[in-house]
């Protein structure tokens, strides 16, 4: 089940120059948020703040997933949030090139002990299979644009996460693989009911999803930047 | 404050120092080395255990080394060659002191004219030309005649045969040097000859010696002398297996000299030698059968007109030369790795540097600190340990073809092999190594995950 998102006042500055300033965005458990905006705009750095990502020192405010603010955590516990309710879909894939589609799948085995661990590569085969991704040790690099990004997402889903966060996900894609990849992407959210954050320029992948913000000069600029009711009520508590 | 006296402490019998001691003197070599070469591992080996306690790297560590094949493997290669030079450097100087040691064995007592224990010592046990006075007939008889004495053997050498030094001496001595031999018998007249085992004359050929050695060497000094093979000494491991063995009597009649016995000499060559017509030898070869004796005559024998040493105690010093050779030859070994060490090292962050977008996925997927630390740690104990255990393939090789040229170029069989000692220090090296290996993945760390992941 996916987890609700408050944001507040969240700044993130690097070399004395401010990046994003959000003051207040929301999203509601299972909801698929779709960010968009020129580039530069901040969207990327909007998305790697929700997951921590962002150094030390150089955010403040407020990142509220569930009952948890991810930037009040130490470094350790941030790790160990992603590990556990965060999977990534990145723009270029960023796999492991030299290993094969379920190594590439289940890498998080590695650093996931005990059952969790073999939980976690049992899913990566299934979530492979169902993208219909040929598995066996055939290096990532030989596959297509289309079959990498789907070993990306089946990493992303393997922990069963319950957030999802994709940074143009399409962007690689031809048009037809693109098609089916949001596809994967949001049927893979919704069917799990997970939160999906997606930034992308992709109208495709924007008009799937339920509501979409705009992003520019690191400020949110478009309607549906305003938390629900219920959101609000919750990050004030 | 009153200070604390160690001396009471009440250890268990069974953890004492003295207890330790003894159990460990009381385990046999091989274990003791080996577990010398756990203890000299542990350092590395713990720090592997803490680092990858409860993680899986295998597959991100066979995916950079398979990434950076061709540079992983000069790495390897460039510890492999920089651990086995080193090792089988000094195991070369070990095998030599063995070889010179054994080349030396059958020489208990050498008397010659005051001077250099050294020269001697190089010219009569290792055949090396020298020029070197003549001692007495008289002192000759002296030796020879004292009851404790069982072989006293004139060694008189300077010619030489196509490079082969020619020894004059007595028949007993070769009986003594080379024990049965391999083929033939012990020459019995003057114009007989044994030859080494390395000698390329066969039995029943013949030759005629040259007047001196080396390129200096007169071939037709000795015109009128022809010798014949009639045996051949087995191999020694010493010089004497390239040396021609004629009786002394032939030595001293083809330079012109008396024959070293009376006018009633029946030809028949050895001892008894007489004292008047002994025209001198430059080295006289004395064996006691008992060991207090051989001290005896060394005291007896060193005074102004002769000189005796035990070429063994020379060797000694010349050992501990060496010894401090090999320190020197140790420290160089080990700086010299760890040069290399430092230069991978240096090498491995920069590879690291090129898989940081890599090393922040995994940071950016949730990966600890401890893991990504273990992934590049094991990565780099991966290829020092390679390098290492190849190294030590490398030093046998080293050895074999350095114990090959050295027994070339000395006829002092060398049969140096690694030992445990090497073994004990490409270990440290390894050791050492691995826990440097820590730091490219300190360095390789994403400060900025966000940075390393836009590459």
């Amino acid at each position: 089940m996916g987890l609700p998102l408050f944001v507040r006042s969240l700044v993130v500055a690097a070399g004395g120059r401010t990046l994003i300033d959000i003051a207040d965005f929301a999203a509601e458990p299972g909801a698929c948020v779709g960010i968009k905006g020129p580039s530069g705009a901040g969207k990327s750095t909007f998305l790697y703040a929700l997951a921590g990502l962002v150094p030390a020192g150089s955010a403040s405010g407020t990142v509220r997933w569930g009952g948890q603010d991810i930037l009040a955590m130490r470094p350790g516990a941030r790790a160990r949030f992603r590990r556990q309710t965060v999977g990534f879909v990145f723009q270029d894939f960023l796999l492991f090139e030299e290993l094969g589609a379920a190594a590439n799948a289940s890498i998080a085995s590695g650093f996931t002990g005990g059952r969790r661990g073999r939980a976690l590569r049992v899913r990566a085969e299934e979530r492979l299979a169902a993208l219909k991704v040929p598995g066996g040790r055939r290096a990532a690099r030989t596959f297509s644009g289309g079959e990498r990004q789907r070993i990306a997402l089946a990493r992303a889903l393997a922990a069963d996460p319950a957030i999802i966060l994709a940074d143009e996900p399409t962007a690689s894609l031809d048009a037809e693989t693109k098609g089916a990849l949001i596809a994967d992407l949001v049927g893979a959210a919704r069917s799990g009911g997970k939160t999906l954050v997606a930034v992308s320029h992709d109208p495709a992948l924007l008009a799937a999803m339920d509501r979409v913000v705009e992003i520019a000069d690191g400020t949110l600029t478009a309607p549906g930047a305003t938390a629900p009711s219920a959101a609000r009520s919750d990050v004030h508590d | 404050m009153t200070e604390f006296d160690w001396s009471e402490i009440r250890w268990p019998d069974a953890l004492s120092p003295d207890a330790l001691r003894d159990a460990w003197d009381g385990l046999a070599p091989l274990t003791q080395d080996i577990a010398l070469t756990g203890a000299i591992l542990a350092p590395a080996v713990l720090l592997g255990l803490v680092l990858m306690a409860g993680y899986r790297p295998g597959a991100l560590v066979g995916a950079m080394l398979w990434r950076f094949r061709v540079t992983n493997a000069v790495f390897v290669a460039l510890i492999a060659v920089s651990v086995g030079i080193g090792a089988g450097l000094i195991a070369q100087e070990r095998g030599l002191r063995a070889g010179t040691a054994r080349a030396a064995d059958k020489f208990d007592l050498v008397l010659a004219a005051p001077g250099s224990e050294m020269t001697m010592l190089m010219a009569a046990v290792y055949l090396q030309p020298a020029d070197v006075p003549l001692l007495s007939g008289a002192i000759y008889a002296e030796v020879a005649a004292d009851p404790r004495v069982d072989i006293a053997a004139p060694i008189a050498f300077g010619d030489s045969y196509e490079g082969a030094p020619v020894v004059g001496t007595t028949p007993r001595f070769v009986t003594h040097l080379a024990g049965t031999l391999a083929e033939g018998r012990v020459f019995t007249g003057e114009a007989e000859a044994v030859v080494g085992a390395h000698v390329p004359l066969a039995v029943g050929d013949e030759f005629e010696p040259a007047h001196g050695t080396g390129e200096a060497a007169d071939e037709h000094a000795h015109d009128d002398a022809d010798f014949h093979v009639v045996g051949r000494m087995a191999p020694t491991g010493s010089p004497w297996d390239r040396a021609i063995l004629v009786p002394v009597e032939a030595v001293w009649h083809v330079h012109g000299l008396a024959s070293g016995h009376g006018a009633d000499w029946n030809g028949t060559v050895g001892e008894p030698f007489d004292a008047e017509s002994f025209p001198g030898t430059p080295a006289i070869i004395v064996r006691a059968e008992e060991l207090w004796a051989n001290y005896a005559l060394r005291s007896q024998f060193t005074r102004d007109d002769v000189m005796a040493f035990f070429p063994g105690a020379v060797l000694g010093e010349l050992h501990r030369l060496l010894g401090d050779v090999r320190q020197v030859m140790s420290l160089m070994a080990i700086v010299t790795q760890v040069l290399v060490a430092a230069g991978v090292l240096t090498g491995l962050v920069i590879l690291t540097r090129l898989y940081a977008q890599r090393l922040a996925l995994l940071r950016a997927l949730g990966a600890p600190v401890r893991f990504v630390l273990a992934v590049v740690w094991s990565y780099a104990a991966v290829l020092i340990g390679l390098g290492g255990l190849l190294g030590l393939g490398v030093g046998l090789g080293a050895t074999a073809v350095l114990s090959r040229i050295v027994t070339a170029k000395t006829d002092i069989l060398v049969t140096a092999t690694l030992g445990w000692g090497e073994v004990h220090l490409v270990a440290a090296f390894v050791s050492m190594a691995a826990l440097l290996a820590l730091l490219p993945g300190i360095v390789a760390l994403p400060r900025n995950v966000v940075a390393a992941l836009r590459g």
